[in-house]
């Protein structure tokens, strides 16, 4: 008669850990996208059929291949004439170059001084966790708006903006971390052993904090892409004629009625790339840092 | 405990001294207003005219603290663009943001708490999985595309609600969906655990012992006890509602202030974009400043 209380019991905290969704076709699949569309960004040239940026205004607002078009423009044209699919696969090329600049400057700054501020401690620690509090409070969005308007959109500024405010949760986690690390015993017999800071840092700990970093990495992926779309979207991102998808959505959503692909397409690319990058990195937190819940 | 809020309400001024540096100093970089206001072959006695007649030749740490200390007092400055206080054009557009805001909200509460709190009671069920499913993709789908697929597929394919603007209650539906979309997928994640949580204590076994239905149990007696990170993070969501009505506001051309911020930004009236930006920067710092206060009163397990 206990048995059916006995079961769900115990197993509270483990059958909410592993997500449904984690079962390895989906981040297999994930991981393929990821990896095609770095394909798609590399090879782009050799990819896109037409020019993204000039048209041929004899060809304006094709429709799209399953929407009654011709095999010359499979996914349409725009209102000057430029073929979206072209613009799309160039667009994948800013997207993954926004991605990973941003993402290797903020895994910089953010291992940096998450490794320092856990490991000397003291004034360090202080200074830096401060500005992390602060900055996660930061209404980032809003400030990156008054930036961008400021300094005007461009690629660079784009990357400045979003690495400021995207850094501090890895610093966090990176100095959590080496609390851990730093009271194992590995980490005193070097000290015994005579090893200087920095090579316990680099040799011991770094390493320690890698699955950590990965984790979050991949998780913001996402809100990288995320992000700059929105910018995008709202005029203050990566300029055009540039096809940044987000600005694709907003110039097609003036033919909403006419040509409704030309919100459609771009937005879905946004969308497939970051369900498959959140996918993929729910999968690696379960696997490497179940602990990452709130991230 | 004390120490603890004592400890935040520094905090958050030092926070709040930290944005307005940084909202002052990213203006002032961006060139001399005293420039912008007269004509470029006007004398240069008139430029230093207009730099004393705006201040700019007083110190540094003065020309802040006398914008800062005036922004404390609702003065802004004048809007570039036309020409009246940004107070009067902030106040006429703050209603229309406050409505979508609080519709938005109502969505968020009563999609996230319904369909995390099922979603608890039948964990691994098909309502389970597809709740879930659901979370994942609004978690990915840009809040601006959402809207306008939203448009697309309601007004212009359906025709059943208008594309934007702001007027009867079918203005308000689209909107409000957008803007309170994106945080039903956490809040329904927080109120699926913390439901998991309590569902699994003795007292709720006791009360399924006793014979309690299932919708009882589920908001009478679990609800009552998991209920204290849902309301904390139920707070921060209102906070992030602010965010986006930005976007949500540009999608559906609603009249608020994240219109205006938008307006703004396409005249260049960086007097608009810097007053908007403060307003919701200090309210998102004093918001976070409260939701901390509150929780420690809410929680006693809580000793700092």
């Amino acid at each position: 008669m206990t048995t059916d209380i006995e079961v769900d019991k115990a197993p509270a905290r483990m059958v909410a850990a592993p997500s449904r969704f984690a079962m390895p076709i989906l981040p297999a699949l994930s991981l393929a996208v990821m990896v095609s569309l770095v394909l798609v960004a590399l090879f782009a040239p050799l990819l896109a059929p037409h020019s993204e940026r000039h048209g041929q205004l004899q060809y304006s607002l094709e429709p799209p291949v399953f929407d009654g078009g011709t095999t010359r423009f499979l996914l349409g044209t725009d209102i000057h004439g430029r073929d979206q699919l072209s613009r799309v696969i160039y667009g994948a090329r800013i997207s993954v170059s926004v991605v990973v600049v941003i993402l290797v400057f903020k895994t910089l700054i953010g291992v940096g001084l998450g490794l320092v501020a856990g490991f000397f401690g003291g004034i360090w620690d202080s200074v830096i966790m401060s500005t992390v509090d602060i900055l996660i409070a930061f209404p980032a969005f809003l400030l990156a708006i008054l930036m961008a308007v400021i300094f005007g959109p461009s690629f660079f500024n784009v990357i400045l903006i979003i690495t400021l405010f995207i850094w501090p949760p890895t610093a966090r986690q990176v100095r959590v971390e080496v609390l851990a690390l730093k009271q194992q015993d590995f980490v005193t017999l070097a000290r015994c052993a005579g090893s200087p800071n920095t090579r316990i840092m680099m040799k011991h700990i770094l390493p320690g904090v890698i699955p950590t970093v990965l984790v979050i990495t991949t998780l913001q992926v996402g809100t990288v892409i995320l992000f700059e779309a929105a910018l995008s979207f709202l005029g203050v991102g990566i300029p055009p004629p540039a096809p940044s998808w987000g600005g694709m959505v907003s110039e097609g959503r003036a033919q909403l009625t006419s040509a409704p692909w030309l919100s459609i397409v771009p937005g879905f690319a946004i969308f497939v790339t970051v369900l498959a990058t959140n996918t993929l990195g729910d999968w690696l937190r379960d696997r490497l840092d179940p602990r990452l819940q709130t991230l | 405990m004390g120490w603890f809020i004592a400890q935040r309400i520094v905090h958050a001024i030092f926070a709040m001294f930290v944005i307005t540096v940084v909202i002052f100093g990213t203006v002032r970089l961006s060139g001399d207003p005293a420039r912008m206001m007269i004509s470029d072959e006007a004398p240069h006695e008139q430029y230093l005219e207009m730099r004393r007649l705006l201040l700019l030749d007083r110190p540094i740490p003065e020309q802040y603290w006398r914008w800062v200390s005036q922004a404390a007092q609702g003065d802004f400055g004048i809007s570039l663009r036309y020409q009246i206080p940004v107070s009067e054009l902030v106040s006429t557009r703050l209603p229309a943001t406050l409505e979508l805001a609080v519709a938005a909200y109502g969505f968020t509460l009563l999609m996230g708490l319904t369909i995390g709190g099922y979603s608890a009671a039948f964990r691994g069920s098909v309502l389970d999985a597809a709740a879930r499913l659901l979370a994942v993709m609004g978690q990915a789908a840009p809040n601006f595309w959402m809207g306008i697929m939203l448009v697309l597929v309601f007004a212009v394919w359906l025709n059943w609600l208008p594309s934007g603007g702001r007027g009867e209650w079918r203005h308000l539906v689209l909107p409000a969906i957008t803007l309170g979309w994106a945080p039903v997928a956490g809040l329904m994640r927080i109120t699926r655990s913390s439901m998991i949580e309590v569902l699994s204590s003795d007292y709720v076994r006791l009360a399924r012992v006793k014979g309690v239905g299932e919708t009882s149990v589920l908001w009478k007696h679990a609800f009552k006890n998991g209920a204290l990170p849902i309301l904390t993070f139920a707070s921060l969501v209102f906070l992030g509602l602010i965010r986006g009505s930005v976007i949500v506001e540009t999608v559906f051309f609603w009249p608020g202030i994240g219109l205006l911020v938008l307006e703004g930004v396409n005249n260049r009236d960086f007097q608009v974009v810097q007053a908007i930006v403060l307003l919701f920067s200090s309210w998102v710092v004093f918001g976070n400043l409260i939701v901390d206060i509150l929780y420690v009163y809410l929680n006693p397990k809580i000793k700092h």
